[in-house]
């Protein structure tokens, strides 16, 4: 099971925040990972905004009792990102980026394609990372200065040097805005800029 | 001291699973009605007090969400109670005796998990306190500490679960019978080291009230880890010897922790007890195996983790029985601790019959204040009593 969000904590400890006008935003709720109530923790120490999106509201059922936890349903993160984000006016500084599947071709991904094909979604790896990227450029402008971007399931393909994985195309996106790596491993990636 | 209830229907955090079924909120409070705690049903925190989570799970279940069945418990708190924790009007009591497994190991790191999510939540220092049933908890947190650098942030405590007190102890001692047989060992659940204790016994042909194996059934017959044998003629000497029973005959209707059969200790000369634990190294998790030669008066060895006579001597129990070497209780490696052990058995099943005998007679003052210590002893208001005093002193330390 992967939980690459913990890795990000000595990270997390070193940004500065703003109550009234920082945001934490995750994109792909908790699927038994841990990810949700994580950040949700460290929403409710900062007095922070959490929001979650997801397509499906199945997480939203088994954390009732986290009453921080702004859920939203959407038909995409990037839709999200694009409609509602922008009416938010806040700041985003702390991103988790973990939805639109990624998988190696076999049983693993011909489920994933019928379960998506359930919402109209011609799945594809591809398509992964043409949403995360989407995800990402609309959510550049509302990004803190000083912020941090995990992307989990996004491996290192270190004979190329070059990332894989959902947020494959996320990272060098990240790298021309000002983002530097501080963490690579565990299939994912830590970005920040600002410190 | 105020206990705070979210409701007086449920215990807190009843939305888990593995929480809820712990105990219900009513036998939750009456255990804590030991001590000197009122209760609040109420989620406003107008005075200081304690927020009371009992979890029944090993640590690797309840430290941190790595596999599916497994959760983070104080990331499951509601963030009013975090706040109220952050501006120190009440305190994190979380309630973990009812298994005393270490908090680290190869493959987990609990200690990392825990000291972690206070972080993350922003937790003041020791605004966390576990009870813990492994008794050693608390240093080994320090440790851990240590070894990392990293200030201590969580107050650990010890607590006793099996203390064998509702297993209705008689009025005396029993009487042991003169010329009975040198040992009993009642093994009852599986344990791999209870398999190669089992094992050792019939080896060596030491003949005594023995009970053992019934998990064979159940369980495969793993290789030893103690002692350097043949597998094959380990399963063997085993499966030619086992199961047996003198004692719980239906393992699955009655509940034998809850049984004392007093006509065992009466015909035996010695208790060979095997601990639940043996090699979780640094641990110390003592159950009702260990009390229960101390509730009946009858004389004991122990095969356990290293130092567990040690704390029974702290509790000011006796475990000097002239003419047993308990040696072994000191030896840290698992290994070496389980030879002495059992030649320090050995020794006194090969003892001189009348030697035997009058050491009994030897040992009676012995096993007469073990039993009047014993029934002395109240664990759980020893254990609720130093939350409160810990907490106290948490709250003095804050205005």
């Amino acid at each position: 099971m992967a939980n690459f969000h913990l890795n990000s904590q000595p990270y997390l400890a070193q940004l500065s925040y703003n109550q009234d006008t920082d945001m934490i935003l995750e994109i792909g709720s908790d699927q038994n990972e841990g990810s949700t109530e994580f950040f949700n923790g460290l929403a409710v120490n900062w007095e922070i905004p959490f929001y979650t999106v997801d397509v499906i509201d199945e997480a939203q059922h088994r954390f009732t009792h986290l009453d921080h936890i702004i859920w939203q349903v959407s038909e995409g993160g990037a839709v999200w990102t694009k409609t509602v984000l922008p009416t938010l006016s806040k700041q985003i500084k702390v991103l988790y980026l973990d939805n639109y599947d990624w998988s190696n071709p076999g049983p693993n991904a011909d489920a994933i394609i019928a379960n998506y094909s359930l919402r109209n979604v011609k799945w594809s790896n591809l398509g992964s990372q043409v949403e995360h990227l989407a995800q990402v450029t609309n959510c550049m402008p509302y990004m803190s200065q000083q912020s941090l971007v995990i992307c989990d399931d996004t491996p290192l393909v270190e004979a190329s040097g070059t990332y894989t994985g959902k947020c494959g195309a996320v990272v060098p996106y990240l790298l021309v805005n000002g983002y530097q790596i501080v963490y690579t491993g565990n299939n994912g990636v830590i970005l920040q800029r600002g410190l | 001291m105020l206990c705070y209830f979210d409701s007086d229907t449920e215990v807190n955090l009843s939305h888990i699973a593995d929480i809820k079924q712990v105990r219900s909120v009513v036998e939750l409070k009456n255990r804590l009605s030991v001590s000197n705690f009122e209760f609040a049903h109420s989620t406003q925190y107008t005075h200081r007090g304690l927020y009371v989570i009992e979890v029944s799970k090993i640590p690797e279940l309840w430290c941190a969400k790595t596999f599916p069945k497994s959760f983070n418990l104080l990331l499951n708190i509601p963030s009013r109670v975090i706040k109220a924790a952050k501006t120190k009007k009440i305190r994190i009591l979380i309630l973990s005796i009812v298994e005393g497994d270490n908090f680290t190991s190869d493959i987990f790191d609990g200690f990392k998990h825990l000291h972690n999510t206070v972080c993350l939540l922003g937790l003041p220092k020791y605004s966390v306190i576990i009870v813990s049933g492994n008794l050693n908890a608390g240093q080994q947190y320090t440790a851990w500490c240590n070894h990392y650098s990293k200030e201590e942030y969580i107050e650990f405590q010890e607590g006793i679960e099996w203390d064998g007190k509702t297993s209705h102890p008689p009025d005396d001692a029993v009487k042991i019978a003169d010329y009975c047989l040198p040992f009993n060992s009642l093994n009852r659940a599986h344990r791999n080291h209870r398999t190669e204790h089992l094992y050792f016994l019939s080896e060596n042909k030491l003949t005594g009230l023995v009970s053992g194996g019934a998990w064979f059934a159940t369980h495969p017959i793993d290789p030893p880890t103690y002692q350097t044998i043949d597998y094959n003629h380990y399963k063997t000497v085993l499966t030619a010897n086992y199961p047996k029973t003198v004692d719980v005959e239906d393992l699955v209707n009655q509940v034998p922790n809850l049984i004392n059969n007093l006509k065992i200790y009466e015909r035996s000369q010695l208790t060979v007890v095997t601990e639940s634990h043996f090699d979780q190294t640094g641990g110390m998790f003592i159950t009702e195996k260990t009390f229960r030669p101390l509730l009946l008066g009858h004389p004991f060895m122990i095969l356990g983790q290293q130092g567990t006579l040690k704390k029974l001597r702290s509790w000011g129990f006796q475990t000097d029985f002239d003419g047993i070497d308990q040696s072994y209780d000191d030896v840290t490696d698992d290994s070496e601790r389980f030879i002495q052990f059992h030649q320090s058995l050995r020794t006194w099943y090969l003892l001189d019959a009348e030697i035997r005998r009058t050491a009994i007679y030897k040992w009676d003052n012995i096993i007469q204040h073990n039993f009047q210590n014993y029934k002395k002893l109240n664990f759980k208001k020893t254990m609720f009593d130093n939350v409160i005093l810990s907490t106290e002193q948490y709250f003095k330390k804050c205005s």
